[in-house]
């Protein structure tokens, strides 16, 4: 679970579309012109989200967090050459709570240098809890770069180990990693009003 | 300040690693444990700890008047115990000054001493910093996330001038040190030292190097899970020219 960078694009860019998703259930389409970006940050919000990156040097990316029952699809459409996707996906659960997410990439014809990363990373507090992530890679052109990874786990004992060590009640330091895994979604966020509102609703 | 009596403990599949250490260390004291690899070094200060992976199996730890056997991590901490770790973590996401002004606030908490101010914890961090010769930037990151090796140990050295417990096991804080390092370390050491009369510090060190900067008044070997020899500084000298299994 290291940096995760994104080679975002410097020049041209317009301004930045940015979206936050809070706790609702999404169903939305979204078409991206030339250099156009979109960051759409979520929590517990249930969505279903088409995008089309229709025109050269569009970038599509999605932060979320889920810390209950969730399934998310997320399909991204690279119908034009250097385009970009990252997908950011992290989950808390915790009793029988179930995170399910689906990443669909296509990389079309003619569409070459499109980049796309697909990150999900689960945290699983209890032995019922269940994450299932499924990526989708559906390649048409030769000229790509498209990674995806999942990870699943409970907090490391060692780092809980080492927080106590340095005073930190065993409840304490529990919460200490979990808001620092969850905070690790939002930190290269573009908008820092969006991340204020969305952290609000997380850590009050 | 530490009695150790005859100290047994185990692996939780019941391997024994410890097996009967005896340590005695007082107010103001340097002391330094040398030995073989696998001797049970690491043990010894995981097991004072209070590490969850072993098992005191028979002894006592005592530690200001009370036996600390079955106490909680944190409450060993919070009355004065700090371990230096071999290999301190990374953990991504908690800030390093966060992580400190959290401590902080956790011990005072515990000790029932009221809330340490803004103003005093910067100027306390700083002053630490500067000491240890580190870079602002160091305040900007996560807790030793992309830290050299180095980095890390520096790191611990100011956990443990922020916390000021009474106690420091430093295990291996000197290796992986380049030469200035080592020497800004041990000087982070002597400096917490003679801070106050009631501090003392147990290094755990396979080299002579570091106990010419941080002097021990004694040094004793750990050897299959017990203390088989102790003596003054000199006799980390000696090891070092003659090894473990060298003459008396």
């Amino acid at each position: 679970m290291r940096d995760l960078p994104l080679n975002s694009k410097k020049t041209d860019t317009k301004a930045v579309n940015n979206i936050l998703l809070l706790s609702q259930n999404t169903a939305e389409k979204f078409t991206l012109g030339a250099n156009d970006r979109l960051c759409i940050l979520s929590l517990n919000s249930q969505n279903e989200i088409e995008v089309e990156l229709k025109g050269e040097g569009a970038v599509f990316e999605y932060r979320s967090l889920a810390t209950q029952t969730i399934s998310q699809k997320i399909h991204i459409f690279h119908n034009a050459p250097n385009t970009e996707s990252f997908l950011f996906a992290r989950h808390i659960l915790s009793g029988d709570s179930r995170a399910n997410f689906n990443g669909i990439i296509e990389a079309g014809k003619n569409c070459p240098n499109v980049k796309s990363r697909q990150i999900v990373n689960s945290l699983l507090l209890s032995p019922n809890a269940r994450a299932i992530s499924k990526p989708e890679l559906k390649i048409y052109c030769d000229a790509v770069e498209c990674y995806h990874g999942a990870t699943c786990g409970n907090l490391s004992e060692d780092d809980l180990f080492y927080l106590q060590s340095r005073g930190m009640t065993l409840e304490n330091a529990k919460k200490i990693l979990q808001n620092a895994f969850a905070k690790e979604v939002a930190r290269e966020h573009p908008s820092e009003e969006q991340k204020e509102k969305w952290k609000k609703i997380l850590f009050v | 300040m530490l009695q150790i009596t005859n100290l047994h403990a185990s692996l939780l599949d019941g391997t024994e690693i410890l097996k009967g250490v005896d340590l005695s260390v007082n107010a103001g004291e340097i002391h330094a444990i040398m030995g073989p690899n696998g001797a049970g070094k690491s043990t010894l200060s995981k097991v004072i700890a209070g590490h969850p992976n072993y098992k005191i199996t028979d002894g006592s730890i005592i530690f200001s008047g009370r036996d600390i056997k079955d106490f909680q991590i944190d409450e060993r901490a919070n009355l004065g115990i700090f371990i230096g770790f071999q290999y301190p973590l990374e953990i991504t996401g908690v800030g390093n000054v966060e992580f400190l002004r959290a401590a902080l606030d956790a011990k005072h908490k515990f000790l029932n001493l009221p809330k340490m101010s803004g103003d005093e914890f910067s100027a306390k961090l700083s002053a630490a910093m500067s000491l240890l010769e580190m870079d602002a930037r160091y305040a900007e990151r996560g807790l030793n996330e992309g830290f050299s090796g180095g980095e890390k140990k520096r790191n611990e050295i100011l956990q443990l001038l922020m916390l000021e417990p009474s106690l420091a096991f430093l295990d291996e804080t000197d290796s992986g040190l380049d030469i200035d390092a080592l020497r800004i370390v041990a000087n982070g050491i002597n400096h917490f030292v003679s801070g106050a009369i009631n501090r003392s510090v147990v290094l755990i060190t396979h080299y002579q190097r570091l106990l010419d900067y941080a002097k021990p008044q004694f040094v004793h070997i750990l050897q299959n899970g017990k203390i088989t020899r102790s003596g003054d500084a000199g006799l980390a000298v000696e090891l070092e020219k003659n090894g473990y299994e060298g003459g008396e």
